[in-house]
């Protein structure tokens, strides 16, 4: 089952190369590996615990005001993930920068709140947190290794090949739009052989 | 009845967010101000010599509140002032060194915002190694290659911006020419950054040193 599971969210559901999903989060930070390692990691810690709460007082929300209170959940989590970022990992803090409170708005959290934790219980929450968050980091890892390397030649901050001439162009936005179109091509590409079959 | 119900709702909801960050904000608050406090140091190390002694002081009428001023084997080296600038995204707040003359000796950023993998070069250091022989060796400290070019120039003269090549991709020759004309690489995509650290460096920096030498202080 939790081979299935994380099959489902790497794979089958991944949130940003099947869902399209936390685009614009994906866009900004997968300009280095160790961003995109960092961001993907406090943004599952944010949508485990999230899902584990929501799921927890789902019955207790009404309906009329329940986008508010997993709004508010989420930013609660996004705080204390800072605080102890700024605390702990300031190094890591400094470079993700404007992006770790930018993660309340992050769209896969909001969206696995309302599609999943608000309709199933708390252990298939805690699940489904977990395996979209691993999900969204290695996307984001897909990604970053790729931008990192065409635009600044650089692999984890170490030199990558001798006398490549780095483009710039894929560490700016266009080339975050570009590298996002090419992995989810080949994805779709690969699933759509599969299907065929 | 029902509005009261949400209200009810969305207090206890609030009540309990700001109870979680109460509580971690007051066990993280000594680390976070340990950890600012060691940026600050470990900054005003840098833009000195090593093995410097730092003393602070408290400015007055046309100085800021606090500077520095360092000697090293009883030789006065020089000043050292916070300043900041307006970047891309948020204020870039620097720590520079210069000597009684206004030639820059070290310059640190302490703070910054901006876009990462773009503004946010302004912290980035070049390793000599690859992913191949580099990734478990033993990694000397390196200061950032963007500040590092501003050593030697002239604070007190318009600080120029030479676009293309990045300084850590050129050679010594060409290194000392940018010196000579007192002008700086921009980082590839992030003029406006790069700008923004110059900003902090000129702007009151040259006032700072007429005051302290027409107050005949340090000298």
């Amino acid at each position: 089952m939790i081979g299935a599971e994380l099959k489902r969210g790497i794979v089958t559901e991944n949130p940003i190369l099947i869902l399209a999903l936390g685009l614009c989060p994906s866009l900004a930070v997968s300009t280095s590996l160790v961003n995109g390692l960092g961001m993907g990691l406090a943004a599952t810690f944010v949508l485990v615990a999230s899902n584990i709460i929501i799921s927890l007082v789902k019955g207790f929300i009404p309906e009329k005001v329940r986008i508010p209170c997993f709004i508010v959940v989420i930013a609660t989590f996004v705080t204390i993930v800072q605080l102890v970022m700024k605390a702990y990992l300031p190094e890591l803090n400094a470079s993700l920068g404007i992006f770790v409170p930018l993660i309340v708005v992050n769209c896969v959290i909001l969206g696995r709140a309302e599609a999943f934790a608000s309709k199933n219980n708390l252990f298939r929450s805690l699940i489904d947190g977990l395996v979209m968050g691993l999900g969204f980091t290695v996307a984001l890892c897909i990604l970053s290794v790729f931008r990192e390397v065409l635009g600044s030649n650089k692999l984890l901050g170490l030199k990558f090949l001798p006398g490549f001439q780095p483009m710039s162009v894929f560490i700016l936005a266009p080339g975050g739009f570009l590298t996002i179109a090419f992995v989810m091509g080949i994805v779709n590409y690969v699933r759509q052989k599969k299907e065929a079959k | 009845m029902e509005v009261l119900k949400l209200a009810v709702v969305l207090t206890i909801v609030a009540l309990f967010a700001g109870l979680a960050i109460g509580l971690t904000y007051s066990q993280t608050e000594d680390q976070i101000a340990f950890q600012e406090q060691k940026a600050r140091e470990e900054a005003l190390a840098a833009v000195f010599p090593e093995g410097a002694s730092i003393e602070k002081h408290q400015g007055g009428d046309r100085l800021p509140t606090p500077y520095w001023t360092a000697r090293k084997d009883d030789q006065f080296v020089g000043y050292a002032f916070m300043d900041s600038a307006r970047g891309y995204a948020n204020y870039i707040k620097v720590v520079v060194g210069v000597d009684a003359s206004g030639t820059i000796i070290g310059l640190t950023v302490l703070s910054q915002e901006e876009t990462p993998g773009l503004g946010s070069r302004v912290l980035e250091t070049t390793s000599p190694y690859y992913v191949w022989n580099g990734l478990f060796a033993e990694r000397e400290k390196v200061l950032p290659w963007f500040t590092s070019q501003f050593h030697g120039l002239d604070v007190r003269e318009p600080i120029g911006i030479e676009k293309g090549t990045e300084w850590h991709a050129l050679s010594e020759q060409k290194r000392e020419e940018l010196e000579k004309r007192n002008e700086v690489t921009a980082i590839a995509g992030a003029t406006i950054s790069t700008r923004a650290v110059i900003d902090g460096v000129r702007a009151h920096i040259p006032e700072y040193i007429s005051a302290i030498s027409e107050q005949g202080e340090e000298q």
